[in-house]
């Protein structure tokens, strides 16, 4: 976030994105589920060029043993990206500070809603890996992560996702793509529970008066709705199309 | 028969508050925690880790030799123990035995008795939830594999299939798996016949 | 570039606390940094020495005690720590040790409030009590006019409706820990 506002590129012309969006638009979205044959459940995203791989592994034995609750799993998770996933320019690949902030983040939205007390002394845990980056990865990640768990039959209260909205040339618009996420004036992934409406993940950057802030957690709400449809697709294909081999298929 | 529904975590089942295994209530309202099938008020998760209940038979595998008992692998975060007193014979590292589950306790720490030994075979693992259909109405499913592969099936109620005997045990894998992965369809039983008698050597 | 480190002091024994920064740690500083990156208060183009070379300012922040809310305790350490920064004297793109011209110039003052959750309950600035008790905790970074950072941690949820409430009360309640700050 930031940039020079001298050399800054012009977001929004005529009510228009950069890639021909609408301010309310999200990018395309495709979802697979079931795609890993080590993991207990596994989800693949396509968020705009966003790709990103979700493996759920658990209830198993928590190790190391002083990790252990007696009265609930421990959900553990890692969020990290690929040498190759297009972040290395900004020295952001592999594990470092910012990785272990949204592995912290995700890994308490999610705490939220999986019920571990049905696993004592147990862990559970999640890894997304971000193969490809393209601004947004951590609602993608939380996105295709609700899915491996569902997959993995993890009990949840809610099967939850991800979106962001961001502000620019002063329009307050969803799903920010890489540029947006450089250039724009603003920054602000949001997951919810959508059962209860709650929010699970909230993180904000840039300046927002009062107003924009709540335009853009309308924005947001609108098109996690969207989201949640794109999960539930994914869930069906698993059982109208079932398959004996868990592969990725590419198209 | 009223056809049931694919339902997910998070989902409506109710407005009143039920007593739903797999389900949960939330404000007088009762949800689904799982992927499952629902209907008629009865919720069957389509995935999910194996959860012991006493008196489930299961297979398992003698993973650790004690002093007092074994450790076995039952497919679950912890091993189960079986105590030397619960047995009349000694097994080794790696024995498959079918047995009982007898009892858990607060903490899900399990242990397991009537056990004997399963003879050499292979295992193969599924998700617990479809083992009810590998085995079949009164045992229906289970007996037709037996007796189609010339094998000796015990299927586990925590997922562990061990196929046993001189029988055609690849194509009993294949035909598990096949039943693994339709489980929630109809017409399932009718579709492995056929493929049962295709593929019979 | 500003960058922010956060060192705890582990306050039951009198050594510091040894080993890499934990996720909390982590998250607080990253939090406090975007607080004040956000809001732009600081003119980095001024930072400019030569080609290639620019100035950087680094804040380290060093927790003597721990009694809750130590998020809001170093935003507000650093916003000071800023006012009070003096900008080094620059000759022929090289900085000259010792001397100084005038303060670094700020252009506004950045705060954050902090809120803690139990329940239903809400309540601002957690004691250590508090903070021990609660199920979550939400962040607002605010400059006199702005909202300019925000944070969600801890397993629990807040409504669009506590978002928004606690998002107004922050720029209302920021502009007290304003009047703290000195220049």
């Amino acid at each position: 976030m930031g940039g020079n506002a001298a050399n800054k590129p012009k977001l929004l012309v005529n009510g228009k994105r950069v890639d021909g969006r609408n301010v309310d638009d999200i990018r395309n979205v495709k979802i697979v589920a079931r795609v890993l044959n080590d993991a207990d459940g596994s989800a693949y995203i396509e968020w705009g060029k966003n790709k990103i791989l979700a493996g759920v592994y658990g209830p198993s034995e928590c190790i190391p043993r002083h990790d252990q609750s007696l009265y609930r799993g421990i959900i553990k998770c890692r969020y990290n990206m690929a040498p190759f996933s297009g972040a290395e320019e900004h020295g952001r690949s592999g594990p470092n500070r910012r990785s272990k902030e949204l592995s912290k983040v995700i890994r308490e939205a999610f705490e939220n809603v999986i019920i571990s007390e049905n696993f004592p002394k147990t862990q559970i845990e999640i890894y997304v890996e971000i193969l490809q980056s393209d601004g947004g990865t951590r609602c993608a990640a939380v996105t295709a992560a609700a899915v491996a768990l569902a997959d993995a039959g993890i009990p949840m209260k809610d099967m939850i996702n991800a979106v962001a909205v961001c502000k620019i040339d002063g329009k307050m618009a969803v799903d920010p793509g890489k540029e947006e996420d450089n250039f724009g004036d603003s920054d602000m992934p949001i997951a919810y529970s959508p059962r209860t409406g709650e929010i699970l993940l909230y993180q904000m950057d840039g300046l927002l008066t009062r107003e924009e802030l709540a335009e853009g957690l309308k924005l947001a709400k609108d098109a996690s709705e969207k989201i949640r449809k794109i999960q539930i697709e994914a869930i069906q294909k698993v059982y109208e199309e079932p398959k004996e081999e868990r592969f990725l298929l590419i198209k | 028969m009223s056809e049931s529904k694919i339902v997910i975590p998070g989902e409506l089942l109710s407005d009143k508050p039920e007593r739903i295994s797999y389900a949960f209530i939330d404000n007088g309202k009762t949800y689904s925690t799982v992927v499952g099938l629902y209907s008629e008020g009865k919720l069957v998760p389509l995935e999910g880790p194996y959860e012991p209940l006493p008196d489930d038979l299961i297979v398992g595998i003698i993973s650790e030799v004690k002093f007092s008992g074994y450790s076995i692998d039952i497919n679950t975060a912890y091993p189960a123990f079986l105590s030397s007193r619960e047995i009349r014979e000694r097994y080794n590292m790696g024995d498959t035995i079918f047995a009982r589950i007898t009892m858990i306790d607060e903490v899900r720490s399990t242990e397991i008795g009537d056990a004997k030994k399963l003879a050499a075979g292979r295992l193969v693992k599924v998700s617990s939830v479809k083992i009810p259909r590998i085995i079949g109405k009164k045992n229906s499913m289970i007996d037709m594999l037996q007796s189609a592969t010339g094998c000796e099936i015990s299927a586990g109620r925590n997922g562990y299939v061990w196929i046993a005997g001189t029988g055609n045990a690849t194509l009993a894998e294949k035909a598990i798996r096949m039943i693994e992965a339709q489980a929630h369809t109809h017409g399932l039983t009718d579709r492995v016949s056929q493929y049962l008698k295709a593929n019979k050597q | 570039m500003d960058t922010i480190n956060e060192i705890k002091r582990d306050t039951l024994s009198a050594l510091l606390a040894a080993g890499p920064p934990s996720d909390e740690s982590i998250e607080l500083a990253r939090v406090v940094d975007r607080g004040i990156r956000s809001a732009n208060i600081i003119d980095l183009n001024s930072f400019y020495l030569e080609e290639d070379k620019v100035m950087a300012i680094y804040i380290d922040i060093f927790i003597l005690d721990h009694d809750g809310n130590l998020i809001d305790a170093s935003a507000l350490a650093a916003m000071q720590a800023l006012l009070s920064c003096r900008m080094p004297k620059v000759e022929n793109g090289k900085i000259v040790r010792g001397e100084f011209v005038g303060k670094l110039p700020v252009k506004d003052k950045v705060v954050t409030c902090t809120f803690g959750k139990r329940g239903d309950k809400i309540f601002l600035d957690p004691a250590l009590d508090e903070e021990k008790g609660m199920d979550a905790r939400l962040t607002f970074a605010t400059t006199s006019q702005h909202i300019c950072a925000g944070q969600k941690g801890g397993w629990g949820s807040f409504s669009e409706k506590d978002v928004l409430e606690l998002a107004e009360m922050s720029l209302a309640k920021g502009n007290d820990l304003r009047a703290l700050l000195k220049e």
